[in-house]
């Protein structure tokens, strides 16, 4: 335990800085959480190095002592007499804090196009309170925004209200969700708002996730759901997102592993209801049966 | 040298051994504060170390 000779030569190299959640929306976890959305951290742990001037992640310093000494060997920033970028933060808090606190929609709409990431996170969540139609006006250059944790609550409100005027934007970030810590959270959360947002022209950029047969991977299953919601909204969606689905039986694993297995089964049994397949599902699930499904 | 690199992955591994609690890991002079850190950072010319963690 530390004190740690290995990393004691670094203890005056950078600032160390904690940063714990609990989510109990306590006043330390909101000062915690704005330093979250401040990174777009939305996954744990995070590890990684800042410019204090600028906030810009210098280098992810990795978990083993050899990597955290390499990173901090590589970070350099510049020394300087001004504090201005911590006058500019200082006030940021401040706008967030009031956001924070605020019930009405007003001060989101001033502070919903702020300068700082994290007043712009707390107006955005005002706003999904107060103002649902002010972020689903606006959703194509919101869903712009480089922040993974404010493109999350902009899918939940376009989930929420279904505007078809999103959809290509969404399918742009399942496609290739860009500037993002956590792609594959940011795609389910796109591939959501899509199965209420979608329509016929979203089969393409949803079905590969579908087809994947990944079945650990949430992002699978939630692919499978909203192209069967897509099916159920538009008849004309059908037949393709039937065909699509067909391909997207996963590959049995090898015997004795019952974890995957059932993993497998759990993902080929949600893939059989989206279809509505009126075949059974099959007693066994194995290559053979899995070569008839997708017929 | 050969030892010190079989040491260090386990150092670090102590170190944060604590991922998950509200107490930092012991040693380093961990700060809490953003305002505090950044302004710690910028008099000092040094990067700030962020280590997030959560709630197990």
């Amino acid at each position: 335990m530390l004190p740690n000779p290995a990393i004691q030569g670094a203890y005056d190299k950078v600032t160390w800085l904690y940063v714990y959640r609990d989510f109990s929306g306590n006043k330390k976890d909101r000062a915690a959480e704005r330093i979250s959305l401040r990174f777009g951290v939305t996954s744990w742990p995070q590890l990684f190095l800042v410019d204090p001037e600028t906030f810009e992640i210098k280098k992810h310093t990795g978990r083993s002592v050899e990597s955290f000494l390499a990173a901090v060997a590589a970070t350099r920033v510049g020394r300087t007499q001004s504090l201005q970028a911590w006058e500019r933060t200082k006030a940021a808090e401040e706008r967030a804090i009031a956001l924070e606190r605020a019930s009405s929609g007003k001060l989101a709409r001033k502070y919903i196009d702020d300068e700082d990431i994290v007043v712009r996170n707390r107006a955005l969540s005002l706003l999904a309170k107060t103002d649902r139609k002010a972020i689903v006006k606006r959703a194509n250059e919101l869903l712009q925004v480089p922040s993974d944790p404010f493109r999350y609550e902009v899918c939940k409100v376009l989930q929420e209200t279904a505007d078809p005027a999103a959809a290509d934007a969404l399918e742009a970030i399942v496609k290739r969700p860009q500037n993002s810590l956590n792609p594959n959270v940011l795609r389910i959360r796109a591939v959501q708002a899509l199965s209420t947002c979608g329509d016929a022209s979203s089969i393409e950029a949803i079905a590969p996730f579908a087809q994947s047969g990944v079945y650990f991977n949430g992002l699978t299953g939630v692919s499978v759901d909203a192209l069967a919601a897509i099916a159920e909204r538009h008849k004309k969606a059908r037949r393709a997102v039937r065909a699509a689905l067909k391909k997207g039986y996963p590959k049995p694993p090898s015997a004795g592993d019952a974890r995957s297995m059932r993993a497998c089964v759990g993902l080929a049994k949600r893939i059989h209801r989206a279809i509505g397949e009126k075949r059974p599902f099959p007693k066994v699930y194995d290559e053979k049966a899995r070569a008839k499904l997708m017929k | 040298m050969s030892m010190c690199k079989t040491i260090l992955p386990f150092a670090l591994c102590a170190a944060m051994a604590q991922a998950g609690s509200e107490t930092p890991p012991k040693g380093p002079p961990w700060q809490r504060d953003l305002l505090a850190a950044q302004k710690q950072a910028l008099e000092n010319g040094r990067p700030i170390f962020l280590y997030f963690t959560k709630t197990d």
